[in-house]
């Protein structure tokens, strides 16, 4: 098997200088948008927030480090944070006055340097009641509200930041560079006829459109500048020529297209940089990079221009910049998304429109440059399909089996199918990318958040059906006057009364949905809007409607838990009545306690579990799904109507780390598990309970509708590494991939274990109850091993590496 | 047909081609001391004990029917004699200390949990494996379910010990791809000695069958300073070109299976023994290449 080592001296030296940099704070932004908005108060919004990106980009600190070929940084240092106080400011007074610092997290800490201390209070006096976070909650019901306190449904992400969520379009900014983009609108603007309704704001839109595009042009210049300037100082003559060409290039781009592979991985780069400052959403992807750069490369590489060494350099210096990115969010929203994610999507391979394979050599040189980078970003994902060329999908296992979870494999055998059920146009649906971690949409073509913008908390509605509606952890009753357990003498008024429930909280779901969006109309993102279809023409933001696609999804966490519960309850209760009902809410009550208690949970952790290919309870799951599905097919989005092909919902399980804080505020539920402990996975198989190992995780999951999932499915399978020990192993990997394409899973991510997880396992046990390992014939928790077997296992793991 | 099944495990890599699926039957009449599968041995169904899971509590004890539990100091005393695997005492215990080894299945229900894999079968060219135990003490059921695996084209094999009637093995090899045949000691007191059976019906077996089936694999499973001698290893390539079979599989030594046997209530005779290290198999494998027979490391 292979090794993935970085051979550049010069990346060595980038990649060990971002990662050693302490995660901070920048206010630079704050205090530039801030004052912005300050000089432009009459002003329509458009106006305001084209210029509030105008002013941060001409002022804020700009470097160039040693060595850097990609130039171009989102704060004053890399791996730091700007502020973004006009989505929310509360949670940073409150951090500040409690803690004097953002640095005392349990997790994803950042450190704001003391002497802006002050500073940044002043810029949150001015913001306070005038945020997004403010507004929604001027207009927030109460009982959306309440809901969101018993943590049923979750929305705290889009009312503290930005959608993010996007691909803009990248191909044809490279085409006509940012140039073309203003004189689209020039040239729309027109048109403009001052007498109609609704001209003064499509004038003002449009003009909004002209001054972000402006002012990113200028902020490649100030690198210009700065690289010429540093030219003159530096000693170096290599480094001289560098610094000169980076002047150059940014010079040229991207105000004009670029001409070389250089120019253009600088221009792909300036543009994610600065939807990365205008707003503070996450998830803003750089879409099919292998596709859009390759007749650049092709090109640069036929002619000798550059060669495939320094094509990877530029790459990995590309990476690391995405690294460098920094987001900072709530507390109440971190745990969501754990360990600082930026979820940076870039996508390789795919299938044409004529079924031929579109995997080319920057395919190979992308994957390459990932699994020698080993950085948390890019989030590479490689889409396949039954065409795809073999040494793609072994190259791909290869990195796979290196350990770091990348790249995530995507199936174009179910997703393109999926978009042109929801009315996406064929070459469109052929040329999707995947956004964040696992959503997909087309590229510059596509609407924020195709992910959608609320969770359900799946697990917690199944908690209120037993309780009716009454939630102990916050005193609060939600939807009542359906039943409690012991009120359901059969498994159909159970059911009937999930029904009843699934309907209530989906449809709150979807108002929490309408109050980000509502109120986010107030905080566009000028520059990232003229660069998706046909907002320019439309004269509108995507928000405002429009992108040519618009189709969202909520998030559902806890799948596995509320059909391992169902199918606990309906086996143990009502079928083999073993166990009563009052015995079960004694037992949950209580979390299991005492004896009677643990025999309890034995019982349940017996009970068939989703994920081991038993349809049973499978069966179940795919129940509570289309319970789901007959609700949210009854809502639209906020786009409804206004030009977007779509304008509703579809279905997701991309719940990122959400599993944990969903879990958190959930009492014991009868699939055994104890109260408040995570909820699984997306739609993963509860941790340590897909005793079958990976065929039959493969198989339940895909007997969801998983074909309506365009919100993307998350399957996390931890790979046990003997499986991968030999040739062996690993020829039967790659046709597990292989068979994975031809069932028909949307997305498999595979976390190889390492020697050091096992280690810290062993230390350990409680946090890593999901490793399960193969025994002589069996498989186990490793958890649960005795230590002679434990150290066995990972003498075989350690064998292989 | 009903029969005691341990284990089905899926996407199971080193027992024949592609992904395969593999079958463990209960009830084998030889006693390797290493064993990995000890809950394979007896052919009826027997408990598994952990002690550190349980609290003493004594459930297990009022439930058993068959006065087979005692309660010690120590832990659960289990009385081999008297306990008929009847899982009452599985049902009473609170925490999971107490589990049966196996379950009774019929051809069907094992059948149904093979074809579940169809997908993985028709991708990687795998199928099932019928292993033990010991198939030829099952032979009536392993004939049935093979019978059954081949009816639906599902590719078929399994693993023997080889020690059982000839007539039998001749039946079972008509409905089977391939046949893993162990050969675990050429020498037959060394045989005899660690696994108490002596090896003379076995080769006898192997000699007659690679007359009948063409789809033989050889494998050793390479037990520390007992049959891993180059010595031996010859011997065995010997006894390969003689029946003209092309493949050998060598078995590294692992102690996977120890615990189990602490959970049986059974001694690990092997339990000090090394591993042998990567280079010394590499060169026994070089071995068995040189005489034009293929090799595999863990199958």
């Amino acid at each position: 098997m292979k090794t993935y080592e970085i051979k550049s001296e010069r990346i060595k030296k980038l990649r060990e200088s971002v990662m050693s940099q302490r995660p901070m704070v920048c206010i630079e932004r704050a205090r530039y948008v801030t004052q912005a908005y300050k000089e432009n108060e009459a002003q329509p919004v458009y106006i305001k927030r084209a210029r509030a990106l105008e002013k941060t980009l001409e002022n804020m600190s700009i470097y160039i480090k040693d060595g850097e070929l990609i130039v171009g940084n989102q704060a004053c240092e890399e791996r730091t944070a700007p502020i973004f106080p006009e989505y929310a400011v509360e949670w940073m007074e409150k951090e500040l006055k409690e803690k004097g610092n953002f640095d005392k997290r349990e997790g994803d800490n950042f450190y704001l340097p003391e002497e802006h201390i002050d500073e940044l209070m002043d810029i949150i006096s001015y913001w306070k009641g005038k945020t997004l976070r403010d507004k929604c909650d001027a207009v927030m019901p109460e009982e959306i509200r309440k809901a969101s306190e018993v943590k049923v449904i979750h929305g705290e992400g889009n009312m503290t930041s930005g959608d993010g969520h996007i691909v803009p379009d990248f191909e044809k900014a490279l085409k006509v560079g940012l140039e073309g983009i203003i004189k689209e609108a020039e040239e729309r603007l027109s048109r403009v006829d001052i007498s109609e309704n609704d001209a003064l704001r499509e004038k003002a839109f449009l003009e909004s459109v002209i001054i972000a595009n402006k002012s990113v042009i200028n902020f490649a210049k100030r690198y210009s500048k700065l690289a010429r300037e540093l030219s003159i100082k530096e000693e170096d003559e290599r480094r001289r020529e560098e610094l000169l060409n980076i002047s150059k290039i940014c010079e040229r781009i991207p105000e004009k297209p670029p001409t070389s592979f250089y120019e253009a991985v600088q221009m792909v780069w300036f543009i994610h940089l600065v939807i990365q400052i205008e707003s503070n959403g996450h998830s803003a992807s750089l879409g099919r990079v292998d596709q859009y750069l390759y007749p650049y490369y092709k090109n640069d590489i036929e002619k000798g221009i550059i060669d495939r060494d320094f094509a990877k350099e530029l790459l990995q210096c590309l990476w690391i910049k995405l690294y460098s990115i920094l987001k900072i969010r709530p507390t109440s929203h971190s745990g969501y998304g754990a360990g600082y994610p930026t979820y940076q999507n870039v996508t390789i391979g795919g299938t044409n429109p004529d079924y031929s394979d579109a995997v080319n050599d920057l395919s190979f040189l992308i994957l390459e440059s990932v699994g020698e980078a080993k950085l948390t970003q890019p989030n590479l994902s490689a889409r396949v399909h039954s065409n795809t060329s073999e040494k793609f999908i072994r190259e791909c296992g290869e990195v796979i089996a290196t350990g770091f979870g990348m790249p995530a494999i995507h199936n174009d055998e179910i997703i393109i199918p999926a978009l042109l059920n929801r009315g996406v146009e064929y070459r469109d649906a052929f040329n999707y990318t995947m956004v964040g971690c696992v959503e997909v949409a087309v590229p510059g073509k596509w609407g924020y958040r195709c992910t959608g913008m609320s969770f359900l908390n799946l697990i917690k509605v199944f908690e209120l059906t037993l309780n009716d509606g009454y939630d102990k952890r916050t005193g609060h009753t939600l939807l009542s006057g359906n039943g409690r357990l012991r009120d359901f003498k059969d498994y159909e008024s159970l059911w009937r009364a999930w029904e009843k429930n699934i309907a209530y909280y989906t449809k709150l779901s979807v108002a929490l949905d309408k109050i980000a969006d509502t109120n986010l109309l107030e905080y566009p993102d000028i520059f990232c809007s003229s660069l998706i279809d046909n907002c320019i023409e439309r004269a509108k933001t995507a928000k405002e409607g429009g992108a040519v696609y618009d189709i969202v999804s909520g998030l559902q966490v806890g799948l596995a838990n509320a059909a391992n519960s169902f199918a606990a309850l309906k086996k143990l209760v009502y079928e083999d009545k073993i166990l009563t009902l009052e015995e079960v809410e004694r037992a949950l009550d209580t979390n299991f306690e005492g004896v009677e208690g643990e025999r309890i949970r034995k019982l349940m952790l017996k009970a068939p579990k989703y994920g081991n290919d038993i349809d049973y309870v499978d069966s179940i799951a795919v129940d509570i799904y289309n319970s789901y599905i007959k609700e949210i097919t009854k809502y639209k989005n906020t786009r409804y109507g206004k030009g977007p092909i779509g304008g509703n919902y579809g279905l997701s399980t991309s719940g990122i780390s959400s599993n944990v804080p969903m879990g958190a505020v959930t009492g014991a539920t009868p699939d055994g598990r104890k109260a408040y402990t995570p909820a699984a996975e997306g739609a993963s198989p509860v941790q340590g309970t897909d005793y079958k190992g990976p065929t039959s995780v493969f198989k339940s999951v895909t007997k969801l509708p998983t074909i309506l999932m365009t919100g993307g499915q998350l399957l996390n399978i931890k790979f046990s590494p003997d499986l991968l020990s030999d040739e062996v192993g690993f020829e039967k990997f790659i046709i597990l991939l292989k068979s994975f394409i031809a069932m028909k899973g949307w997305h498999v991510q595979f976390n190889i274990i390492s020697t050091e997880t096992l280690r810290a396992a062993q230390r350990e046990p409680e946090k890593y109850r999901d490793i399960i390992v193969r025994v002589a014939g069996y498989c186990a928790q490793f958890v649960t091993l005795d230590p002679t077997t434990q150290e066995d296992i990972i003498s075989r793991t350690e064998q292989r590496l | 047909m009903k029969t005691v099944i341990c284990e089905i495990e899926h996407y199971a890599i080193h027992d024949g081609p592609g992904i395969r699926t593999v079958v463990f039957i209960k009830g084998c009449p030889l006693r390797c001391k290493w064993c990995s599968n000890p809950e394979t041995q007896r052919r009826e169904n027997e408990l598994f004990y952990s002690s550190e899971k349980c609290i003493l509590c004594g459930s297990c004890v009022r439930a058993c029917l068959k006065n087979a539990l005692t309660k010690t100091e120590t832990g659960i005393k289990i009385n081999k004699e008297l306990c008929d695997g009847c899982g009452l005492c599985t049902s009473a215990c609170p925490m999971s200390a107490l589990e049966l080894a196996g379950k009774i299945m019929t051809v069907e229900e094992v059948f149904e949990e093979i074809i579940k894999d169809t997908i993985f079968y028709r991708q990687s060219g795998g199928g099932v494996t019928v292993s033990g135990g010991e198939v030829l003490m099952n032979s009536g059921f392993v004939l049935e379910l093979l019978k059954l695996c081949r009816d639906n084209y599902i590719n078929t094999a399994i693993e023997t010990s080889g020690y059982g009637s000839f007539v039998e093995l001749k039946k079972i090899g008509l409905y089977t791809n391939t046949i893993l045949f162990d050969v675990k000691h050429t020498d037959n007191e060394m045989h005899e000695r660690f696994t108490g059976v002596s090896n003379k019906l076995i080769l006898e077996n192997l000699r007659k069958l690679s007359t009948v089936h063409g789809n033989i694999i050889l494998r050793v499973p390479l037990i520390t300073n007992i049959n891993d001698s180059e010595g031996n290893i010859k011997n065995t390539i010997k006894l390969a070109a003689e029946c003209s079979i092309k493949e050998i599989h060598l078995l590294p030594y692992h102690s996977l299976g120890a615990d189990k046997y602490r959970r049986l209530q059974k001694k690990y005779e092997l339990k000090d023994i090394e591993k042998q290290d990567k280079a010394y198999i590499e060169r026994l494998k070089k071995i068995v290449e040189e005489s034009g027979i293929k090799c595999v490391i863990g199958g």
